[in-house]
């Protein structure tokens, strides 16, 4: 059904943007963030997305090889990865994490940064629902066809 | 004898519906991918091959006396045409190689919705007037 692979390249997008914004969050969360299981300042992560050519039924796939279409890409997260610029040191000498120096290694976090990204994710995720919704109306029109001859 | 459902236009319309489709999957997949570096905008372009199957039948350049002499003309039946896939990239593409466009593919998939409701109502039309005259009319 290629209504059905449309929809769900929509989700996929939906899913992927979804995790972009859980991990924007958690580095918004973290911004001040100086102790981690890992030692040292929380640092910054940032999702991987690739495209990739959704998992078919045999079917479908002999029927694609046959048109030589292959049309839908669906959009995965392949990986969270850390951000490896070096941590802000910030001079707070009464901070119990400072150094000898009275310097804070703080995360690596740009709140901007990361609130220009997340506006970003969030219209990413609105465009998918609005493509989502645009399949749903012409498998709709689909489904009526025939209905009020 | 040709059945009932197998003249030009529906065949053209089930081809048309069949491209929208296929088309609406391209579309989604440029939203989905529209932060995936290195992803490049596909589209998928028909209208001129259906217009020219649709007068496949109508006679060439060439005068023919038999049906199996070659007129001139090389076009396929309306039946085994096929869409041809192009890159749409954007004029502007991002840092990252990504050449979607979300104005211009949200545009594109909007239309390609009113096209394809548009076909429907074609086919509940001539439906429609099938029953009309099935039914002598009343």
């Amino acid at each position: 059904m290629s209504f059905q692979s449309s929809l769900n390249v929509s989700v996929s997008g939906m899913t992927a943007q979804r995790q972009r914004v859980n991990t924007i969050s958690e580095n918004i969360a973290n911004a001040s963030t100086t102790r981690t299981p890992q030692g040292g300042p929380y640092r910054r992560r940032i999702v991987t997305l690739a495209a990739v050519s959704n998992d078919r039924t045999f079917e479908e796939e002999l029927r694609s090889q046959q048109r030589s279409l292959d049309t839908a890409t669906e959009v995965k997260v392949v990986g969270i990865s850390q951000d490896n610029r070096a941590p802000i040191l910030r001079y707070e000498p009464g901070h119990p994490d400072a150094n000898e120096e009275g310097y804070v290694a703080m995360p690596n976090v740009n709140i901007m940064e990361e609130m220009v990204s997340l506006m970003e994710a969030s219209r990413s995720y609105e465009a998918n629902t609005a493509a989502f919704n645009a399949t749903k109306n012409m498998a709709q029109s689909a489904l009526d066809l025939g209905r009020n001859v | 004898m040709s059945g009932m459902f197998e003249n030009n236009l529906f065949t053209l319309i089930q081809k048309t519906l069949d491209f929208r489709t296929q088309r609406q999957d391209l579309l989604t997949s440029n939203i989905a991918n529209k932060d995936t570096p290195g992803y490049k905008a596909e589209d998928m372009v028909f209208e001129k091959s259906l217009e020219k199957a649709l007068h496949a039948e109508e006679p060439g350049l060439l005068k023919t006396t038999n049906s199996r002499h070659f007129d001139g003309r090389n076009t396929p039946p309306l039946k085994l045409v096929q869409a041809q896939r192009i890159h749409s990239a954007s004029p502007f593409p991002d840092f990252d190689g990504n050449t979607v466009d979300l104005d211009r593919e949200m545009a594109k998939m909007a239309e390609n919705q009113l096209m394809y409701n548009a076909s429907i109502r074609m086919l509940t039309h001539q439906f429609r007037m099938l029953k009309t005259a099935i039914t002598e009319g009343r």
